[in-house]
């Protein structure tokens, strides 16, 4: 319904779209209460700053507001759910309303469960509500950190807002392990049983870990009362901590914004918090809350009654995680059975390496990659303009080839539902992940940053020559052209190509000007410095061979200095 | 925490519109950059309709919570998940329709009715003036040096120490989170002598009872009479493998008894249990990991992630026809641990 008005032509704003051009007198009692307030706060000041706080418009910010809302509807369904949730292991008989499990013997914790989806009206819908949206939280977390990733939004100042983000994910993760645990079900208690099981497999300290976070052998006295009090107090309270942190920040830095006509690294533009973009973003927590009820009311999630309860003789077929957990799943999966024993000890590489280590090595990558693309690049000055994941080849092939690692574990976590679908053979799949997982991934890097490169050339060709139209003219010379429409500035504007990626700074000269000896240049961090950027950040450059000059304007190159063609 | 500077960084179209330099000079409202006129701007009618629509969603909402009281005293679910089902879907969907009609009408209302103006701040660098740097850092260290801990190295010394020792007490207090594993995951309640009891029914097996080709889970005592932890480890699988196909691991001959082979069900990876036999080619399937073991040939691994054989029990049958184990598990069951060797 919206008519933008994109001329330069003066515009005057009628009173009815109201944005008066002085302010609108407000009532006495208003003027009163904000009076009584400011008296005891000096709180006008601060209302007249953040209530006029401007917020830049794209769908791709909200992502983080789904993870924050789906995150609100967890702590309003999940405090439905301790009313009525007993984290006891005392072995009980149910007498409930579901007929099938009259008269068997189960913790009370999943006989509590069963109690709150069958006799607590409202129960199993809350039940769902709250495992729909534990998994929305989660992947709107991993959407929301990509969208930061690919458009280099951790870069300064923002790198503590990514490390407080990455230990929100983590922290998700692991709440939503002990969530997902405490009904007591067959499924949940074979997630139990395997993690005891890779608790066991860190050397020297294992067992010890193992039987103190447990309260003994598996399945350990004291477990589900301790998942309860982790799941519904410590790791809500950090959560909840740090997500303050998170949002303060992200206050006081302001939102980063796309490039366009207006917007560039000393402003921002957009609507002003108060009150379209308070209204709007209020709105979207209800949209979120509607999407994850209408979820729960039609799709069943999680049905424990279906698994009955935890027996450790027992095993359901297909058993599969949670999707944040999965990719760890597919990684047990596939590692090759490597253990080795020596004067009296034992290392299960099969369970150390793909359920400890190679999570370890994935996550501390991920926290440290802004540490690290800063080092590198030797960028660090202030960004406040996303950056286009085209122009950024380097970060965004990275990026994509993370992105497969953690796609084919995840997949490699339903190898036997892929089996049994496909009909293929189960060890024939796990092979395939097994080489799919070493040699996919670079091949992803390649084809991203290829892909990248490709799409820098044609946003650079059409910001000089404009759009092919397609149409061919005849000249009266006989010559036949093809009509290009030169593009609008702001569209121009919107290709960020004053943001393109530019080569790591290599390495100083042996001896600079002055004759003296550079101690940088013999470094071997620098060297190595120097090598990954080279690798990761820097573009092959060549010469374009088909006479076509794709060279930019010097104007639109004002990031990257040097205005060379780009290819590969 | 001053936002606003004049130093503009982009063209406003308008002076008309209230633009520029939002605080000094008085301006209420960040300046709009680009003007967006809807038609309902102009067109009262327009907007009119707009609000009509906007009010329609919020009654949608109401509906909706006046449907979610209804499906929550419509539906009592007794004796019957039909009933649970039926209340499940409709509180869902109204508390939907409730949510949604809001976030609709919400959303609908910022962008027909409110303006729609791109409106401008600028930033300014997150860094302090060098002055201000400079200060902050003279006042820490100012700061520092009136506590006197510079100079007062035995201050200094004896404070680090009795902070240093606070650490202890959380650490000694999780000392009993759990008790210290000694030799606990190297035993079981397998033993000479113990019975192979059915895990369901609690009966002893007897020779016979497993036709060729079967299996059956047993424990060496009543599921109610072990602890859990007991339990967790005491699962055991009784298969009766076709005559003569059984091939034993050297010092292993008489383990088995007539074609009656007993193996340890949790795995040796994280320790699932093992609980999928195909008969067609005697193998067990771990269907956690995929881990798959041979029966005829030990349990020996043949796929997957496990590293070694499922531990066998020694069984063989007593007077009464029913069957006994002859020994312990010579091996911890279970996923392998440091201590294992």
């Amino acid at each position: 319904m919206t008519v933008r008005d994109t001329g330069a032509r003066p515009v005057n704003a009628p009173s009815s779209s109201g944005t008066p051009a002085r302010g609108q007198a407000a009532p006495r009692p208003l003027k009163k209460a904000l009076g009584e307030i400011d008296a005891r706060f000096g709180s006008a000041g601060f209302l007249k700053r953040n209530l006029n706080k401007v917020f830049p418009d794209h769908w791709s910010f909200m992502l983080g507001e789904i993870a924050l809302y789906s995150f609100i509807v967890l702590l309003l369904s999940g405090t439905f759910l301790t009313f009525f949730f007993r984290p006891g292991e005392n072995m009980v008989t149910y007498h409930g309303n579901y007929t099938p499990l009259q008269g068997v013997n189960m913790t009370e914790a999943f006989e509590s469960t069963l109690r709150l989806s069958f006799d607590i009206r409202g129960g199993l819908v809350m039940r769902q509500i709250h495992h729909w949206a534990a998994l929305i939280f989660m992947a709107a977390i991993v959407c929301h950190m990509c969208r930061i990733f690919f458009t280099g939004a951790f870069r300064r100042p923002r790198e503590t807002n990514w490390l407080i983000g990455f230990g929100l994910m983590t922290l998700g993760i692991f709440e939503g392990f002990c969530g997902y645990s405490l009904p007591d079900d067959l499924l949940s208690g074979t997630g139990l049983r395997i993690a005891y099981g890779v608790a066991e497999s860190i050397p020297i300290v294992g067992t010890y870990v193992a039987q103190f976070a447990f309260g003994g052998q598996f399945p350990g006295a004291d477990l589900i009362p301790r998942l309860y009090v982790v799941h519904i107090l410590l790791i809500p309270g950090l959560l909840l901590g740090l997500i303050t942190a998170h949002m303060l920040i992200m206050w006081h830095q302001k939102h980063t914004q796309w490039p366009d006509a207006h917007r560039n690294n000393t402003n921002v533009v957009g609507a002003p918090f108060y009150p379209a973009f308070m209204a709007k973003t209020g709105g979207f927590f209800f949209a979120v809350f509607a999407v994850i009820s209408v979820l729960a009311a039609v799709v069943q999630i999680n049905p424990v009654w279906l698994y009955g309860p935890y027996n450790p003789a027992q095993v359901g077929a297909g058993s599969q995680p949670d999707f944040y957990i999965g990719w760890l799943e597919g990684s047990l999966r596939m590692m090759p059975n490597w253990e080795n024993s020596f004067l009296g000890h034992t290392v299960s590489w099969n369970v150390l390496v793909p359920a400890v280590l190679l999570p370890g090595l994935l996550f501390t990558v991920i926290a440290i990659y802004p540490l690290v693309e800063a080092w590198v690049t030797k960028d660090h000055a202030e960004h406040h303009v996303c950056d286009r994941p085209r122009n950024k080849p380097g970060r965004t092939a990275f990026g994509s080839m993370m992105i497969a690692y953690f796609a084919i574990l995840l997949l490699a976590g339903g190898n036997d539902l892929i089996s049994e679908h496909f009909h293929v053979s189960l060890y024939a799949t796990t092979w395939f992940f097994r080489i799919t997982f070493i040699v996919v991934p670079p091949f992803v890097f390649w084809l991203a940053r290829r892909t990248c490169l490709g799409l820098q050339r044609k946003d650079l060709h059409s910001a000089e020559h404009g759009f092919e139209t397609g149409r061919i003219v005849m000249l009266p010379n006989g010559e036949f052209i093809e009509v290009e429409v030169a593009l609008s500035e702001d569209r121009i504007a919107r290709m960020g190509l004053p943001y393109r990626q530019t080569a790591a700074p290599a390495l100083p000269a042996a001896v600079d000007d002055h004759g003296v000896r550079s101690p940088a240049h013999n470094s071997i961090v620098e060297k190595v410095r120097g090598k990954v950027g080279a690798f990761i950040y820097e573009p092959a450059v060549e010469e374009q061979t088909n006479g076509h000059e794709t060279a930019p304007q010097p104007s639109l190159t004002a990031g990257s200095g040097d205005g060379r063609a780009i290819d590969e | 925490m001053s936002e606003e500077h004049t130093s503009s960084g982009t063209h406003l179209t308008s002076p008309a519109l209230p633009a520029h330099g939002a605080d000094e000079t008085g301006a209420l409202r960040p300046p709009v950059v680009e003007p967006v006129i809807r038609p309902q701007d102009a067109d009262p009618k327009r907007a009119k309709r707009a609000e009509r629509i906007i009010a329609l969603f919020f009654t949608l909402s109401a509906v909706g919570t006046i449907g979610f009281v209804a499906a929550y005293v419509a539906y009592h679910p007794v004796n019957s998940t039909s009933e649970t089902q039926k209340s499940n879907l409709w509180l869902g969907l109204s508390l939907g329709l409730t949510l949604a009609g809001l976030a609709a009408g919400i959303i609908a209302w910022v962008r027909w009715l409110m303006p729609a103006h791109e409106t401008l701040q600028e930033r300014h660098e997150m860094a302090s003036s060098d002055d201000d740097v400079e200060a902050a850092a003279q006042i820490v260290m100012t700061g520092f040096q009136e506590t006197g801990l510079p100079r007062r190295s035995l201050l200094k010394r004896t404070l680090g120490l009795s902070l240093g020792l606070l650490a202890l007490p959380p650490v000694v207090l999780l000392r009993d989170l759990g008790p210290l594993p000694r030799k606990t995951l190297r035993t079981t309640l397998w033993d000479k002598d113990s019975p192979l009891l059915n895990a369901e029914t609690g009966q002893p097996v007897k020779l016979g009872d497993l036709e060729i080709g079967s299996f059956t889970t047993v424990v060496p005592k009543p599921v109610e009479e072990m602890t859990e932890a007991d339990y967790a480890k005491a699962p055991v699988l009784l298969i009766r493998l076709e005559p003569g196909i059984n091939d034993p691991a050297p010092g292993r001959e008489n383990w088995a008894y007539q074609d009656h082979v007993a193996y340890s069900k949790i795995c040796t990876h994280v320790g699932c249990p093992v609980g999928l036999y195909q008969k067609q080619s005697h193998k067990l399937l771990c269907p956690c990991h995929q881990s798959t073991f041979l029966v005829p040939q030990a349990c020996k691994v043949v796929f997957g992630p496990a590293a070694r054989n499922l531990p066998q029990l020694p069984i063989t049958v007593n007077a009464k026809g029913e069957f006994i184990a002859t020994a312990g598990f010579d091996q911890p069951v279970g996923p392998s641990f440091w201590e294992r060797g």
